[in-house]
Order: C-alpha cells, then structure tokens, then sequence
C-alpha cells in the first residue's frame, strides 16, 4: 500500500515538474499571438481610444 | 527569419507589443508615402508614430554585405522601450495635424487606385522606382537619389548594433571625426531628426545635403552638445547594388 503511495507521488511530482520545465509549446505561441491590425486609420482610432503609440510593420 | 520573430514573438516581445497598436502592412497600394517615408528597399522596416501621425522612430535596416548585421532583437527592443518612454512623457498633449498633402504611389505615377482585394501588389521598393520615373519625366531626377538612406559609416560612424543610437567607433579623418564626435556618443538629433534607432540615424543623413553642413545634437556623459558635420560631394555613395529599387534602373 506504501508501495502504491509512494508511486503515486513519483508520479504527481513528474507531472509538477514537467509542467514547469516544458519547453515552449503551439499552445504558448497562440496565446502569444498578436492580433495585427491591416487598416492605419483603424490603428490612429485604436490608438487615441487606449492612449498607446502605433506600431507599424512594412513587409 | 526577423519577421518569423515578430509574428512569434518571445514573452518580452508579446508584452512590448501589447504596449503598442500593431499594424501590419504588406501591399504598399493606397498607402500614404507622404508619411509612411523610410528605406522601401528593406525587405521588413518598422515605423513608430501616435494617433497625430507624429513619426517617433523607424527600424530596420541592411547594407550590402548582410540584410540582418544592422538590425538586432535587442535593438528592435530598446527602440520600443525609448518610443514608448518618449510617449508617456507627452501623453495627454495633441499636436495639430500637420499641413501635408496625402500622396499614395498610384499618385506619383499618376495611375487609378487599385481595387479593393485586388491580387496585384505594389512592393516598397517600387516607390522609389515610381518616384524616379516621375522625376525622369519631369526632368527633375537627381542621380544622387541613387544612393538614398546613407550608411552611418558614411560619415565614419559606427553604430551599436543593440543600441542604435550609440556611436561605438569613429574613423579618423571621417566627417564625424572632424565634427568632434566620439565613441561612446549618444546621437539624439541628426540633421533635424530625432534618434533612437540606427534606421533614424540613416534617415538624418537621408535628408542631408549632397555636399555642404548640417547639425548633430548628442550626449556625452550626461552633457548635451550640437556639432556640425560636414560633407562633400560624393558622400553618398556607397554599395547600394543589393537595392530592388536601384538594380531595376
């Protein structure tokens, strides 16, 4: 029964720490993922409603 | 691969990014060249501004040896981190509207615009190719234009790659050593334009003149000082054959 225990908290510590050292993961990159606007009129209007400066990529 | 990094950007990106209003432009039809003025020959360029269309910054930048030795993600950050400070500091004025007629490159060309969701595409690069052709037709093209966004060693300056605006060597005998400046400078001011990249920097020398002085403001261990550069004819010129724009002419 301590047998049974003690895998069982290898097992929750194997979880516990691979959540915490996993490398960056599709899923990481998609919460990061930045909602690029393509219109700048869009952008000044954005802009003067939140006080934030513009950021504009040319590609 | 720059640009992969920006559209996956690392959690310090993300979180300067979200400080911005991002936008994300890859057809230049339509667009006002009257404003959005920077190297249309790089292949990704960057320009900060406000909702008052006041030009805070511009990155990005290559020569003909490498497309990516002039740019870092580390000076793309620091160049967030000065535009967004410089921001704060004025947050809450307006300024005016400045008086500027909108000119897209259909109308340097003198062409209709093109339609909405239209698969043609106008590069960057094509509206220095515009612009000449206009020029030539007007017999105004100077082919000093060739050999437009000078590089900083130009005018013997070498730029920190991490902190654009940091001088980290000067050549001797060059203009910048002849006006006094020294590694370790801040350049804050070049020519009229305000500084916090290298790609400001190459925007100043830009708008120089083909010969003749212009002014440069720095800092030097905490003192602000002007000197003047200057330039003769010919400074300019530089390998430019990597240029789209220039190899088409």
């Amino acid at each position: 029964m301590s047998l049974v225990r003690g895998g069982m908290g290898l097992i929750a510590l194997s979880v516990v720490l691979t959540a915490l050292v996993r490398p960056t993961t599709r899923a990481d990159d998609h919460e990061r993922a930045v909602a690029w606007l393509n219109d700048f009129e869009e952008a000044k209007r954005v802009a003067r409603r939140t006080g934030k400066p513009i950021f504009v990529v040319f590609r | 691969m720059f640009d992969e990094q920006l559209v996956r950007p690392d959690p310090e990106l993300y979180g300067l990014i979200q400080q911005f209003v991002p936008v994300r432009i890859v057809n230049m039809s339509g667009v006002d060249v009257s404003l959005f003025q920077f190297d249309y020959d790089l292949t990704m360029a960057i320009m900060f501004l406000n909702a008052d269309e006041q030009v805070y910054s511009r990155y990005g930048g290559r020569d003909h040896q490498s497309a990516e030795k002039r740019i870092s993600m580390n000076g793309l950050k620091n160049t967030m981190r000065a535009v967004l400070a410089w921001h704060k500091s004025r947050s809450g004025a307006s300024l005016p509207a400045r008086p500027r007629q909108k000119m897209t490159p259909e109308d340097i060309i003198g062409i209709s615009p093109l339609p909405q969701g239209s698969s043609n595409c106008i590069h960057c690069h094509q509206v220095n190719e515009f612009q000449w052709r206009a020029q030539k037709r007007q017999g105004t093209f100077n082919p000093e234009s060739l050999w437009g966004v000078p590089l900083p060693e130009n005018v013997g300056l070498t730029m920190d790659v991490d902190h654009g605006n940091r001088v980290v060597a000067v050549a001797p005998g060059s203009a910048a050593d002849k006006a006094g400046i020294q590694a370790g400078d801040v350049l804050e001011v070049v020519n009229g334009v305000p500084t916090l990249s290298q790609a400001d920097v190459q925007w100043g020398l830009h708008r120089a003149p083909s010969e003749g002085r212009f002014a440069v403001q720095l800092r030097r261990d905490g003192q602000e000082q002007t000197v003047t550069l200057q330039v003769a004819r010919g400074w300019r010129r530089t390998n430019n054959i990597w240029r789209a724009s220039v190899r088409r002419q």
